[in-house]
């Protein structure tokens, strides 16, 4: 586990991926720091800032998290994990541990902007502690999605392509559900189905939507942002982490059983 | 021979290829193949049962306010009045709770949650879109006397009901707005809002209204309206005769423009009642009764401070008039030090206004506050010119409170509520202007302040918004420079370590 | 010390390999033979783990792959076709991370790399990135992870294809020291190549093994008949019969015959000398031979031979 975290983990900074993604992290950090920092009125909040960059999870995700086994698997190496005296599950640990290492340390602008606004005599609030402990949360979350289509994929960029659709999907989710609780509406009111009232097709259609949005992890998360510490959303955020940890193992396991 | 075998050879060629498996699959690679998919099912299965079983037992309890001024949770007080709640209160926001178009959403979506964390039940927190529900509207204020919109907050108990706008809910840094048109929120007062309302609307008290009658009571729906809205039961009340008394149960008495003066009888009622921390709205305007005075009224009026004379409010500022050639027409203001406090709208429509004359000599214990007042340049036009000679041109009340702070708690003290003119409850203000217009706030506001409805009303104190604002304002040229760190230095350098390490490692 | 028991395997309805059973004792080189798309890529990789079989059995030392996949492949180096190398890496580096991989304890790992790294002399491009090392080098790279852990099996496969004839060599040298101490199976579709190196030799065609036996016993095989390549001035029509008369002589076979030039291939029982007659009965037909090369029996007639007649 330790050897494929620390291969990986170098391999960012070998390659110029890990650089790329700072770099691009702490444009569009900055960018949004030195708009606040230069507004008519120098309103610096961090965890605005720290909400902002979650937004660019459908884009930084993919970058990080597309080469981890399809390039492996690509480039043949992968036959060492499969042929070498350990278990699968270091391996894919390893990899999400790597990958989660380099998100952590993406966030080292995100420090530097903390330690400006200090400078400054600006406000860092407890909360802004709280926004990077649900960005990082969140981040695993993705992380682990992005390393299961990677797993799933041969080409890194079908890789990222499958994993920008899937976050950008969940990025959407609350809007998604509203529509489909729509939908959902308008069919119950035209069929005439069940001979609802009109305000239990209402509450029909919420109860959908609540649903739909129970899964939603940026409204889940969200609170962390605005200074409330909640286990529930940690919860939720780990446990799919490891759900889409084991499906990779699995996924990646399936070689020993698969017959194609 | 050599021929045949060759045929042979690809007749048993193709039968390979056709050949479906003849050897049997091994029983071990069927049962890998089985344990992965059971157990990536069972996986799933188990991480969603879990996480719903986690959602409805620990949410609750495991939600901590990390923010520094404990802006995210209920204090003490709110909780100790959700516990002693013994019916359903209904919070709804008018809009999607992922709607991020809904400004400071960060300041209300988790202090509302934790009302409904800690109210045991009693608190239903809702969040309806009126743009995907449009019957929401409807169906919480039928008459539209509110005129309910998106991104507003609605507290609810039976018929009772309080539209709460979000941007009142806080106090602004008046320098940032002043200075660069900025609206930055410093103190919050959700809580201390909210409270308030659910307190109000939750009350069992049963609050009576009576108009006094006798003296030329004008017709009065607009009135009752409002009042209705607020959970008050309206009536009449004559005080003739000496085996009359005002109820006990009377939360307010109204006087609205008499066109007589009241008897000595009524007078003394109403000054006992006052005593006994009554509440009297008394309005009146200065159009039919120009000649009519008001000795007896008036003396009720100076028992709490103030007295209304045979003036007419004269306004010399064109920018406050509504008609330019009117000077009796115009916009008057919330009084600026009340202003702060409150959360009363900016100006009101004001029309033919009764000169109110605080009174000079009053007693220490009565406490006057101006309400809504004129311009600074504002004078007083007299009929009979002797009474006037005292009276400069400057800024005059338009509506004020009168309290004797001498009885009573802090909550609630014997209160006048004086208003100078008919704009604030007549039926012909209101047939042309909406009941949710700033005189009909007014009003309602004034009200729920002076009528409290709990014996020891619950007043939550405000919270400071700690300020992000840079203390030291950044020069253009240590801003520009701190960007440039931020926005070129920072991405470059790292983008140059990159390429470095990638050429040095490229060459090895 | 690798036992194979009739291995199946199906990509879908296709066969790729049809019960395929062979054992590998402790210290032994064996070759691995067959054309491309036989099954020998697919047999290695159902043995190493990489691949699972329909059906068929493969233990390592006693483990089964299957079931206990730790401990068997703890027993195996492994160096598919195409080297598992990250070119990323610099050879120290990756060597290191094999041997980490490998569980190879901290202390020992500096010391084995070490000695792998010498025993196929690339220590000299240890600290280059294995993307700008030669191929020949990049197999090497290649093999010497397979060392890492000092398995006892190693398996190759194909370690000389796409190498220069000079590579080619080094690493057939390589191949043979290692096997002082390892059990080496190496697959390769070049005969002289097994035939130079292995003790024993499994063909492999379609899917089936076609003989498994070692070297030497296959090239005795062999020698029952011989082959000789003849050149003469004549036509074939003439020669034909009077050669095919002269006892010990099996087949006459004309490869090609332009101006009067005539090339052809004789083949004879191989336990009679047949030169002399040859050259007696072609001078008396007149037929002056103008080359006469002696054809020595070689694993490509085995090879020939075998998969033809499976055909």
């Amino acid at each position: 586990m330790i050897a494929v975290f620390k291969r990986e983990f170098l391999s960012y900074f070998r390659t110029p991926v890990g650089w790329v993604a700072i770099c691009l992290l702490s444009v569009i950090s900055g960018y949004y720091f030195t708009g606040m920092m230069t507004g008519t009125v120098a309103y610096v909040n961090m965890n605005l800032e720290i909400a902002y960059l979650r937004t660019f999870f459908i884009i930084l995700i993919p970058i990080i998290t597309m080469r981890l086994f399809a390039e492996e698997k690509r480039n043949g190496t992968d036959v060492l994990l499969y042929t070498m005296p350990f278990s699968m599950k270091e391996a894919v640990i390893g990899k999400f541990l790597a990958a989660m290492a380099l998100q952590a340390l993406m966030l080292v602008s995100v420090f530097f902007h903390m330690i400006i606004t200090v400078i400054l005599s600006g406000y860092i609030s407890s909360a802004t502690w709280g926004a990077i402990f649900g960005y990082l949360v969140l981040a695993a979350l993705f992380i682990s999605i992005g390393m299961l289509t990677s797993a799933l994929t041969e080409n890194q960029i079908m890789s990222a392509v499958v994993c920008f659709v899937v976050l950008l999907f969940f990025s959407m989710l609350s809007s998604i559900a509203s529509q489909i609780s729509d939908i959902f509406k308008s069919f119950l009111k035209f069929t005439h189905l069940f001979g609802l009232s009109e305000s239990a097709i209402y509450s029909a259609g919420e109860g959908l939507r609540s649903v739909i949005v129970w899964f939603d992890p940026y409204t889940k998360t969200d609170c962390y942002t605005s200074g409330v510490f909640k286990l529930v959303p940690l919860v939720f955020c780990l446990s799919f982490t490891a759900v889409f940890i084991y499906i990779t193992f699995r996924v990646l396991e399936k070689k020993r059983w698969s017959q194609n | 021979m050599a021929k045949k075998t060759a045929r042979e050879s690809i007749l048993q060629e193709k039968t390979v290829k056709t050949m479906k498996p003849k050897v049997k699959l091994d029983q071990r690679f069927k049962s890998l193949k089985n344990i992965s998919i059971i157990s990536v099912v069972l996986v799933i299965a188990i991480a969603i049962v879990f996480n719903l079983i986690v959602d409805m037992t620990l949410d609750k309890p495991l939600t901590f306010d990390t923010s520094s001024v404990k802006s995210n949770s209920v204090s003490s007080m709110t909780v100790d009045y959700l516990k002693s709640l013994d019916r359903e209160v209904e919070i709804i926001g008018l809009f999607n709770k992922n709607d991020t178009n809904m400004n400071l959403r960060e300041y209300f979506i988790p202090l509302l949650d934790d009302y409904e964390a800690k109210g045991d039940g009693k608190i239903v927190l809702k969040y309806i879109d009126p743009e995907e529900d449009p019957f929401i509207l409807d169906e919480l204020d039928p008459n539209n006397f509110y005129h309910l919109q998106k991104y507003i907050y609605v507290v609810r108990c039976g018929e009772r009901l309080i539209p709460i706008d979000p941007a009142s809910c806080f106090e602004y840094d008046a320098d940032m707005y002043s200075y660069y048109g900025a609206w930055v929120p410093v103190t919050n007062l959700i809580e201390h809002t909210f409270t308030g309302d659910i307190v109000y609307v939750s009350s069992s008290r049963p609050l009576n209204a009576y108009y006094l009658g006798g003296h030329g009571l004008p017709a009065h729906h607009s009135m009752d309206t409002i009042l209705k809205s607020m959970g008050f039961s309206t009536s009449e009340i004559t005080l003739s005769g000496s085996t009359t008394s005002i109820p006990d149960d009377c939360e307010l008495l109204m006087i609205l423009q008499p066109q007589t003066d009241i008897t000595l009888i009524e007078k003394e009622l109403i000054k006992s009642y006052l005593d006994n921390m009554g509440k009297v709205l008394i309005v009146n305007d200065y159009d039919q009764n120009k000649k009519v005075s008001y000795p007896n009224l008036n003396e009720v009026t100076r028992y709490m401070g103030a007295t209304m004379e045979q003036g007419l409010l004269h306004e010399n500022d064109v920018t406050y008039l509504t008609n330019v050639d009117d000077p009796y027409t115009s916009i008057a203001v919330t009084e600026e030090n009340y202003a702060q406090n409150s959360f009363l709208p900016e100006s009101f429509n004001v029309e033919k206004c009764r000169y109110i004359k605080v009174f000079l000599d009053k007693a220490d214990n009565l406490k006057v506050t101006d309400l809504v007042v004129t311009s600074k340049s504002a004078s007083v036009d007299f009929e009979d010119s002797e009474i006037g000679s005292d009276v400069t041109s400057g800024m005059y009340p338009v509506a004020m409170l009168c309290q004797n702070t001498a009885l009573g708690t802090q909550s609630e003290r014997p209160s006048l509520l004086l208003i100078g003119t008919k704009s604030f409850t007549s039926d012909d203000y209101y047939g042309v202007q909406t009941l949710d217009d700033n005189n009909a706030q007014f009003i309602r506001r004034m009200l729920v302040s002076i009528c409290p409805v709990e014996a020891d009303n619950i007043i939550v104190p405000k919270k400071t918004i700690p300020s992000y604002i840079l203390e030291k304002p950044l020069s253009a040229s240590s801003a520009t420079a701190w960007a440039t760190i931020v926005m070129t230095i920072f991405p470059l350098g790292s983008l140059i370590c990159g390429i470095y390490i990638y050429r040095r490692r490229r060459h090895l | 010390m690798i036992e194979v028991s009739n291995l199946v395997k199906f990509y879908g309805d296709k066969r790729a390999l049809g019960g395929i059973s062979f054992t590998v004792n402790q210290g032994e080189i064996l070759g691995f033979l067959g054309p491309n798309g036989a099954g020998k890529t697919t047999t290695m990789n159902i043995i190493t783990g990489y691949l699972s079989a329909t059906s068929g059995k493969v233990t390592i030392n006693g483990y089964d792959i299957l079931e206990q996949p730790e401990l068997a492949k703890k027993n195996i180096g492994y160096l598919p076709e195409l080297p598992p190398l990250f070119l990323d890496m610099t050879v120290y580096e990756y060597l290191e991370y094999v041997s980490e991989l490998k569980k190879v304890s901290r202390d020992v790992r500096k010391k084995q790399i070490a000695n792998v790294m010498q025993m196929v002399h690339i220590g000299n491009v240890s600290g280059r990135l294995i993307h700008n090392l030669s191929k020949g080098y990049r197999q090497r790279v290649g093999i010497a992870q397979t060392l890492i852990g000092n398995p006892e099996v190693i398996i190759l496969d194909e370690p000389t294809v796409g190498l220069d004839p000079n590579q080619v060599i080094e690493i057939r040298k390589l191949i043979a020291s290692l096997a002082q101490n390892h059990t080496i199976i190496f697959s390769s579709h070049i005969l002289s190549e097994v035939q130079a190196i292995c003790d024993r030799v499994i063909i492999i065609n379609n899917g089936k093994i076609a003989a498994d036996a070692p070297t030497i016993e296959l090239s005795a095989q062999m020698q029952g008949s011989s082959h000789y390549l003849v050149t003469v001035e004549g036509s074939f029509s003439n020669v034909q019969m009077p050669l095919r008369a002269v006892p010990g002589i099996k087949s006459v076979t004309a490869l090609s015959e332009k101006n009067g030039i005539l090339q052809m291939d004789v083949m004879a029982d191989g336990s009679l000398d047949v030169r002399k007659s040859i050259f007696y009965t072609l001078a008396r037909m007149s037929a002056p031979i103008l080359e006469f090369k002696s054809m020595a029996p070689s694993l490509e007639d085995v090879f020939a031979d075998i998969t033809s007649a499976k055909k």
